[in-house]
Order: C-alpha cells, then structure tokens, then sequence
C-alpha cells in the first residue's frame, strides 16, 4: 500500500465564489440590521417588536456567512458561458419593461419578442416578423380578452 | 363524508374538470422538455388562474404538477435527460432498458407506475389530510414557528450545495418576507424609502423570476446546447406490458408509494426525495441487486412510483398548515392567496367545496393521465422537437405577462427580473433557490407565531422550552447534525480519493 503521493493540501481552500457569496450575504445581513434598526419601533407591552424577528433572521444570516468564510470542501468551478447574450437578455427585459408603460403590451411585446429571437439567434425575416407579431397579439388575446387580465394599455389596445 | 359529497359535486362541473384535463396536456409537454420545470411551468401558468375561481385554478395546477412529473421521465428514459430536475432517477433504470430496445415497456412502466403512485399518493392525502387538518387546529403559535423552522432546515439539508448555502438561501426568503409593512404594529420596514415597496414583496413574481427567467437566462447562455443533438432517440416499439415485466414491476410499486407520500407530506421535501428514496429501498430489501442501475423495471417503477406519490404528499401540509411541502407546492399556494384565501384549518372548516374538492381532483388526475398517456405516447417523442429558438422567447413574454398580471403593477416586473438575475446567480454559485421560496413563504407564518407566542407569554422566550416547540425545536438541530456529518464524511471521502495516486485508485478499484 503506498501512501499519497501528492502533496496536496488536506483542507481545501474556501473557492472564489465561495468568497463573493460570503461577501454579499454578509453586505445583505448589515444592511438589513442597519436598515431594520433604523426602523421606528412602538414599545408595545409584550411585543419584541416589528425590529425582532428581522434582527434574529439577519442574525442568522451574518453567522452562516461567517460559517461560508471558515467552509472547507471543493469549490465547484464557475462556468461562463455565452454572457454577453445573458447580459442583453436582461437589458431586453428591462426595455420591455419601460416600453410597455409607453406603448403599451403589444407593441413592447412585438419589440422584446424581435429582441429575444435575434438573441436566440433566429435569423429567418419571415420568421422574426411573423413570429413576433403572432405572439403579441395571441399572447394579448389570451390574457386581455379570454381571461379578462388587464394589461398596459397603448396605441394599439385602443383600437382593439 | 358529506364534506367529500360537496367536494365531488363541486368538481364535477365543466371548469374544473376541463382545467384538469388541459392541465395535464400541458404538464406532459412542460414535464417531457428539458429545461422547463414543473416549478416553473406552474409558476409560469398561475396568473392564467387568477381570472378563474379558485377549485379551477387549482386543478390546473393539479394537472400541470401531477403529468409534468410523470412527463420528465420520458426524456430521462429515451435520452438521458430528465425533462424535470426530480425525474433523476428514471435515468438510473430507464434509459439501460431504453438502450437495450426496451424502450417500450420502459415508458409502460414509467406510465403504470406514475398512474399508481399518484393514486396511492391521492388516496393517502384523503385520507391523510383531514387529520391533519384537525390536529392543525391545535397548534399553537410556538408550533408554527418551529415547523416554519424545520421546514426550512429540512430543505436546506437536502437541497444541492452546501448545508450552509441552503440556510442563507433560506434565511435571506425569511427576510425577503419582512420587508414591507409589520404585520402587528404597521411600521414601514426595510423598504429603503421605496414607496412601491410599502405593501410588501409579492411572492409570485419572485417566484416566476428566480424558476422562470432564471432558466431561461441559462438556456440562452447555453445557446440551448445540451444532449438535445448526439443522443439517438430511441423509438419506442411495443407499448403493452409483457406480463413478464409486469410482475417484477409490483415490488417498486409497492415500496414506491407510501415512501413517496410520506416523503412528500415532510414539509420541504418532495418528488426528488421521494423517487431516490423509493428506489434505494427498493434496492435494499430485493434480494437480486444485480440488475439496479443496469435496466431492473423494479429500479425504474419504485422511483416513477414515489415520484409520483410524493405530489399528492406535498399538499397535506400545504392546505392544512398553509407551511408548503415543496416549491411546486408552495406556487399553488399563490392561487389561493390571491382570491384572499388562505390554506390551513380554517380553509377546510370554511370551504369545504374547494379543500375536498381538491383532494378529489387528485383522486381523478391519475386515470386522467392514464387515458392522455396510453393515448399520446408515441407522440411524446415530437414534443421534443419543438425548436428552443421559438420556445424561450415565449416563455419569456408569458413571465412578463404574467408577473404583471398579479396585480396589474409594472413594479412587479422590474422584481421579477431582479429576481431571475438573483436566482441565475444563485444558481452559478450552487446556491439552491428553493430554500428562498419555502422562507418567503413561511416568513410571515414564522414571524407571526414568533410575534404572538412571546406576547402570549408576556414578553418572554419561555414558549421555546414548552414541549411540542422543544421537540421540534431539536428535530431542526438533529437534521442540521445529520446534515453536517453527511457533509464532512462525503467531503473526507472526496479528498482521500483526490489525494490518491492513479494506481492506488485502480488499487482501491480492483478490491
């Protein structure tokens, strides 16, 4: 039987993701103290207290970051992979978001629709414009007319 | 017996009945596509329940939940993916049988199975959860902290990544859940002078954000790669049931189903659980352990069969304590709340046609999936074929809608968005996401028995040490113990074997 033969260390290091974890954990638990704190709190009789119960949840929280920093165990590696599409997949979604209190649901919808296909890679015009106008108007009949849901409303809901 | 009655007529109505039925049409294609989860379909397809009364809405989501996991097995049978996270362990048995041309009779038993175990799993929330329900009027408020609490602990153990990971992901849904307005006394808290934050973080859009969006921000990182190109599908030939496979098939059955339901009625633990459970004792007490693992239709029965029987489990808890038994569970919760009402015994005295109407329903869905099974498994396979191009776009546009649609609040947008970033990054750091949910979901339970069991005792913590909360109160650190050990063994077990030279590992190979 032959003993290891590499040197590694026998305690694995904390990983790096392990460390911006702790970190923002860390951040959220002190701003959530401080924020808490800061809070007006009625003396109630009894009552700890509307500060309590987030005191002792943030608590918590500050502890098992500090228990994140002393962990041991292989970090898993990060893996990255296409970010510069995750990346305009967001802004996409927050444009969305501003488009539809401007110009209401369908026409936003068109315009994500357009937005998230190219970033999908679709390429075919017919398909890009097709696709993203069936969607709008189906997705707006569904939940406006069908199920009576109220959506933005803009230019082209007023004419429907 | 006359509640049953009224919870049998009231389901017996169009609505309800075609809600079940479209829901189970839309969990198997949810469930047969990797990538979307029953998470995920549900959280996605709640806000199409708010237009409807709530018996309706639910049984939607009845069929979404219960056909979705059956469906996820498909795909892990013919191409090694699950189609749903917890469908994991049909690849164990099913995709060996698939390779050696049985993929057939394997999706006859994954069917077979399923149909029982969501039986089994109904008969036993019938006859379960009324118990509950009246035992759940005796629980105080020191109780529901504590259950609250070991939920959380429950889930945070079992969940991927660490024991650490699952609690903060826990601790930080608790927090999520106070900010807004205090629920005793009504001081603004946490909202950072944020005036759309005063009347709290709704749930439902975080929920559709960190499932919903979240995945989606993955796949298009992804470029929808994966094991969609490459694996043949195999194309299933015969579909009726040798009976030769029927018989070996029972054993799983048997084991499957009461281990899957009460695996599901454990607060926090649900179809994943259940279905690997189920299968290790399967493979514990059959005497010929030789085929597990290899293509034993008792491998893949036992875990299709608690799999299945862990979703009607996953209710009990979620209607009589309003505390969710998994995710999946807790997003049904969100079509109750916004009609305004709310699980737990007073939902099962006061509407009797809804809580009993529900537990039918989960009587009835198995033989509906049976029927849409036997009918469309050859179909199964076109399903997967829908281009993911088309696909996700689509899903995204449903998110939008739907988070806005709760309550009719461009802000609820901008949190689902926030939340699908949170959840992506979870996600990359192996911080499981369900943790947060079930502590959103609880906070306000938690906090409230936290609140009023210490005013009960006057201001003072003495409430921890009364019996029922001691117990419950220990059961959490023993949980946590277990969880630690098991991390510390496997962690010692992963560095010795790192820290072996190649030939003592074919050494240790060869013993």
């Amino acid at each position: 039987m032959s003993g290891p033969t590499n040197t590694q260390p026998t305690r694995a290091s904390v990983g790096r993701s392990e460390l911006i974890l702790a970190a923002v954990s860390l951040g959220v638990s002190m701003m959530a103290i401080i924020g808490v704190l800061l809070t007006e709190t009625p003396s109630a009789g009894s009552d700890p207290g509307p500060a309590s119960y987030p005191l002792f949840v943030a608590g918590l929280m500050l502890l098992c970051s500090v228990l994140l920093l002393l962990g041991r165990g292989k970090p898993k590696p990060l893996t990255w992979g296409d970010m510069k599409r995750v990346v305009l997949v967001v802004a996409s979604l927050f444009l969305y978001f501003a488009l539809m209190s401007l110009i209401g649901f369908v026409l936003a919808s068109i315009v994500f629709t357009l937005a998230a296909l190219l970033l999908a890679g679709e390429r075919r015009l017919l398909v890009l414009v097709l696709y993203s106008i069936g969607l709008s108007f189906a997705v707006y009949a569904v939940f406006s007319i069908f199920l009576g849901l109220p959506l933005p409303m803009g230019p082209v809901e007023v004419l429907l | 017996m006359e509640n049953w009655l009224i919870g049998l007529e009231a389901i017996l109505s169009p609505l309800p009945l075609l809600m079940l039925v479209v829901g189970i049409f839309g969990g198997i294609v949810i469930g047969a596509l990797p990538g979307l989860t029953a998470v995920m379909g549900v959280a996605v397809l709640l806000p199409f329940t708010f237009a409807m009364d709530p018996l309706p809405g639910m049984m939607l989501m009845v069929g979404i939940y219960t056909s979705a996991i059956y469906a996820g097995s498909i795909p892990a049978i013919l191409m090694r993916v699950p189609g749903t996270p917890s469908s994991a362990a049909a690849v164990l048995d099913g995709y060996p049988m698939a390779k050696a041309g049985k993929a057939g009779p394997a999706l006859s038993i994954s069917l077979y199975s399923s149909f029982f175990g969501s039986l089994l799993g109904g008969i036993g929330l019938a006859v379960f959860a009324p118990l509950l329900a009246t035992i759940a009027l005796k629980v105080g408020q020191a109780e529901y902290f504590m259950i609250a609490l070991f939920a959380l602990t429950i889930i945070a153990s079992i969940s991927e990544g660490s024991l650490v990971k699952g609690l903060l992901s826990g601790l930080f849904g608790l927090l999520l859940a106070t900010v807004g307005t205090d629920p005793l006394v009504g001081t603004a808290r946490l909202t950072f002078g944020i005036p759309e934050l005063r009347s709290g973080l709704d749930f439902i859009p975080i929920l559709i954000g960190l499932f919903g969006v979240a995945e989606a921000m993955h796949q298009f990182e992804r470029r929808f790669g994966k094991a969609r190109d490459g694996a043949k599908t195999a194309s299933p030939a015969r579909f009726t049931l040798g009976s030769r496979i029927r018989k070996r098939m029972w054993p799983g059955v048997a084991m499957g189903g009461p281990i899957g339901f009460l695996i599901g009625v454990l607060p926090g633990t649900g179809g994943e659980v259940g279905s690997f459970v189920s299968y290790n004792e399967t493979r514990r007490v059959s005497r010929d352990k030789s085929q597990f693992g290899h293509g034993d239709p008792r491998g893949l029965a036992a875990a299709e069969t608690g799999h299945n029987s862990a979703v009607p489990g996953t209710l009990a808890p979620t209607l009589t304590l309003g505390i969710p038994g998994n995710s999946v569970a807790a997003v049904m919760i969100g079509v109750l709340t916004v009609h305004g009402l709310r699980p737990g015994p007073g939902l099962f005295e006061g509407d009797p046609a809804l809580t009993y109407g529900i537990m039918v329903g989960f009587l009835l869905v198995p033989f509906g999936l049976l029927l849409v099974g036997l009918a469309g498994i050859r179909a199964w396979g076109q399903i997967l074929r829908i281009p993911p191009v088309i696909l996700w776009p689509a899903i995204l546009v449903l998110c939008t809608v739907g988070a806005y649609s709760i309550r009719s609040n461009l802000f609820d947008v901008v949190v689902m968005v926030i939340f699908g970033v949170v959840g992506y990054l979870m996600d990359k750091v192996n911080v499981p996401t369900t943790p947060l949910v079930i502590g959103l979901i609880v906070g306000p339970i938690a906090e409230q028995g936290f609140r009023r069991a210490t005013i009960l005792a006057e201001g003072s913590f003495s409430w921890v040490f009364q019996p029922v909360p001691l117990i419950i109160l220990l059961a959490c650190i023993v949980s946590i113990a277990v969880s630690v050990i098991r991390e510390r063994r496997h962690g010692r077990d992963q560095e010795r074997t790192d820290n072996l030279s190649p030939q003592d590992r074919v050494d240790e190979r060869a013993q």
